[in-house]
């Protein structure tokens, strides 16, 4: 890398070497030619970089596209060769991992759809299985095929949470903030393409998972004033989420938003490339940039470094490493799969109803919906909370007045954010948190205790309802001691010393003929016999609060 | 010169109209394309005799609905009469559980409750549950179309069962007065 401003000329025909010093200004001096091309007998950018101008890439390509006449050379140039620092806060390459990851999407996508059958138009029963889920379940068979799914998937999830970096860093470094406003605005239409990409690919293996998450998801169109219902019938092609609405899903996730995020990140990545980052324009030495406007070859600022080769071969280092994650991970982490869609999901329409969730990036939204209590409240939540948050994303850059990059010129902004980041962080642990898994019990405990084995199993398997809930479902909190032994609708739960008749050991076994054939948790796993029989344990033993 | 600014600004108007013309025509196209077909399109369908549904009960059968989507309907019988609802939450429309125990629809996503009459007693549920058209006739009950709240048909339904009068403020303790008549926008 020390060897980028003495170059020991790579190329066949070290042609092209600049005249000399003194070429800062416009029309200074005619590049010398005479490799065989014509060049104009003024070269008003001058020779930026004879190596790459050497090469015979670049001689094969001038001559058939005019690039020196067309002015291409001069940005070809400038975005090679521009200065960057020799050592990178790594966070200034989630774009490029970015960059790399979608590559990925759309390599193992493009062999996905070779085998995935994009079609539901079937009974959807075990005979007669929809052939999308089918052929889902069938790539799981293969380890290769699997592995491509992984790839697929967990690129997936990379894609939301380096995003979710990226923006975090340009916000924090105020890489939104004029000139660059473009760069931030076509960043957002990226990040709704990620978005919908994921949501939309979501739907594509048609299990229950996918089945019931898009139906939520795109439910909320309804509450689009006015057009609502229409909308929300244009998206699905259905009134509910079909067969239709699988065939909508593929159109978009394979045509539709692909090439609009291809064509937008053609955009964002030439607007870095004429704009430049903060970071490196923080750190270039004063005045640079007003001698030049880029990279010049013969006025490195030292302890610099051209964008080709150096920050290229960083890129690569950084999707290198990136890929070897995502294989480790593709190849060890099967992607989840549920059992097939059923549009009915009530028994006995199906044996195990399932509850529906949404994928772990939405947990914290999920939760916030929860918390409605009445038809206005849920409103706001449902559409003025996104469309607030949209608002303030795409006005960004015109509200912040603040010129400065520096994060001690910027309390209230970063402060903003830090309040966003940790409303959204506690959001995301309660939505994680009520769908917890319950603490392993392989084997009934004889002497539990309330708050170590009791209290924990509560809120794994019944806080989701049973406080979460406004007002909790039937009326009984059991977050609490106090909430279990105080019961709700049913009266009290729990009969301290009599576990065979208390209510709560009933319902977890789907025996109680006050509620009959219910069992608790609704919609979700039984118990294991062991975790029943520790909480009866508990009661028998009189219910003591320890 | 004139002639020129005229030409010019004539071609502008073209493009203009042209390409709004264009433009429009295949929005109107990719609308017609989309939008729902008429409501009733799908027939009335047998789901039991009359003296299969008793008071405070809820059966749940299959609709067959548009393009023999197969739809949840929970059939039962009010005071005042036979009732369907749609399965799908007036939340988010996942699927509500009937809870004969405690006489409420659960839905086990964001938890709404609702009671036996449809109507919303707990959770972010935005409005009563959604009807489907139901019809007694010679002892056997038959179950039609979907009937979306906010449109004349929910509210006509809602009439003839005797609840639009029940639903005033302040019945049922913590919930929110629907505004039944008003035809919804965010229904």
């Amino acid at each position: 890398m020390s060897e980028t401003r003495t170059r020991s000329g790579a190329a066949p025909e070290p042609q092209g070497v600049p005249a000399g010093d003194g070429r800062d200004g416009p029309g200074a001096a005619a590049a010398p030619g005479g490799d065989g091309h014509t060049r104009a007998p003024v070269d008003p950018d001058g020779v930026v970089d004879p190596e790459i101008e050497g090469s015979p890439l670049w001689k094969w390509l001038d001559p058939r596209f005019g690039l020196s006449k067309m002015g291409l050379k001069r940005f070809v140039f400038e975005a090679m060769n521009a200065p960057h620092p020799r050592v990178m806060n790594p966070l200034d390459y989630t774009g490029d991992i970015l960059l790399f990851l979608f590559a990925n999407q759309v390599i193992t996508g493009l062999l996905l759809m070779t085998h995935y059958n994009g079609s539901a138009m079937a009974a959807g029963t075990a005979a007669n299985p929809f052939p999308a889920y089918a052929s889902t379940v069938a790539m799981t068979h293969n380890w290769w095929m699997a592995f491509v799914r992984g790839l697929h998937f967990w690129g997936a999830n990379a894609m939301v949470i380096v995003v979710c970096v990226h923006m975090a860093r340009v916000f924090y470094v105020g890489a939104y903030k004029p000139p660059r406003e473009f760069q931030w605005l076509s960043g957002l239409i990226l990040l709704a393409c990620t978005i919908g990409l994921a949501l939309s690919g979501y739907l594509l293996p048609w299990d229950q998972q996918a089945y019931w998450a898009t139906q939520v998801a795109t439910g909320m169109v309804k509450y689009v004033p006015w057009v609502g219902h229409d909308l929300l019938y244009f998206i699905r092609g259905c009134r509910f989420t079909c067969s239709t609405t699988l065939t909508v899903f593929f159109t978009i996730h394979v045509v539709l938003l692909p090439l609009l995020m291809v064509m937008t990140i053609g955009l964002h990545v030439v607007l870095v490339i004429i704009q430049g980052q903060v970071d490196v324009e923080a750190r270039l030495p004063a005045g640079y940039l007003e001698k030049h406007r880029a990279g010049d070859r013969r006025d490195f600022p030292k302890g610099f470094v051209p964008f080709w080769p150096d920050i290229v071969a960083w890129i690569l280092g950084y999707s290198a490493f990136s890929a070897l994650v995502l294989a480790l991970v593709a190849g060890n982490v099967p992607v989840p799969l549920t059992a097939q869609a059923n549009y009915l999901n009530v028994p006995p329409a199906v044996s195990v109803y399932y509850r529906p969730l949404p994928v772990w990036y939405f947990l914290q939204f999920y939760q916030l919906l929860k918390i409605a209590k009445n038809g206005v409240e849920d409103h706001l939540l449902v559409l003025g909370l996104p469309l607030a948050v949209v608002a303030l994303l795409l006005l960004l850059p015109f509200i912040d007045k603040n010129p400065s990059h520096r994060a001690k010129d910027r309390p209230f902004a970063l402060g903003l954010a830090a309040v966003f980041v940790i409303g959204v962080s506690y959001y995301e642990y309660q939505g994680f948190r009520s769908e917890a898994a319950a603490p392993v019990i392989t084997h009934a405990i004889a002497h539990p205790k309330f708050k170590t084995t009791i209290l924990p199993l509560l809120q794994a398997d019944c806080t989701p309802c049973h406080i979460t809930n406004n007002p909790p479902s039937g009326n009984l909190s059991l977050n609490s001691y106090t909430g279990i032994m105080t019961g709700g609708s049913l009266g009290a739960v729990v009969k301290p010393g009599d576990a065979a008749n208390s209510h709560i050991i009933l319902l977890l076994e789907g025996k109680d003929p006050a509620l009959p054939g219910l069992q608790m948790p609704l919609g979700g796993t039984p118990l294991t016999q062991a975790e029943i029989q520790t909480i009866a344990n508990w009661i028998q033993e009189g219910a003591p609060n320890n | 010169m004139a002639a020129t600014t005229g030409r010019r600004s004539f071609a502008l108007s073209v493009i203009g109209t042209l390409g709004t013309l264009i433009g429009l025509g295949y929005l109107v196209v990719a609308e017609r394309f989309m939008l729902p077909p008429p409501e009733s399109s799908s027939g009335l369908q047998l789901v039991g005799n009359s003296s299969d549904f008793q008071t405070g009960a809820m059966k749940f059968f299959t609709y067959l609905g548009d393009a023999g989507f197969p739809d949840g309907v929970y059939v039962g019988r009010l005071t005042q009469g036979l009732v369907a609802y749609d399965e799908h939450c007036a939340h988010l429309q996942c699927p509500v559980q009937w809870n004969a125990g405690i006489q409420e629809f659960l839905c086990p996503c964001h938890g709404s409750i609702y009671n036996i009459e449809g109507q919303r007693i707990g959770g972010p549920a935005p409005h009563p549950l959604n009807f489907h058209k139901v019809v007694e006739k010679n002892g056997k009950v038959y179950v039609g179309a979907i009937i979306q709240w906010g449109t004349a048909e929910w509210t006509a339904m809602a009439e003839s069962l005797g609840l639009i009068g029940k639903w005033v403020p302040g019945t049922i303790p913590g919930t929110v007065q629907y505004s039944v008549t008003q035809p919804g926008s965010g229904g």
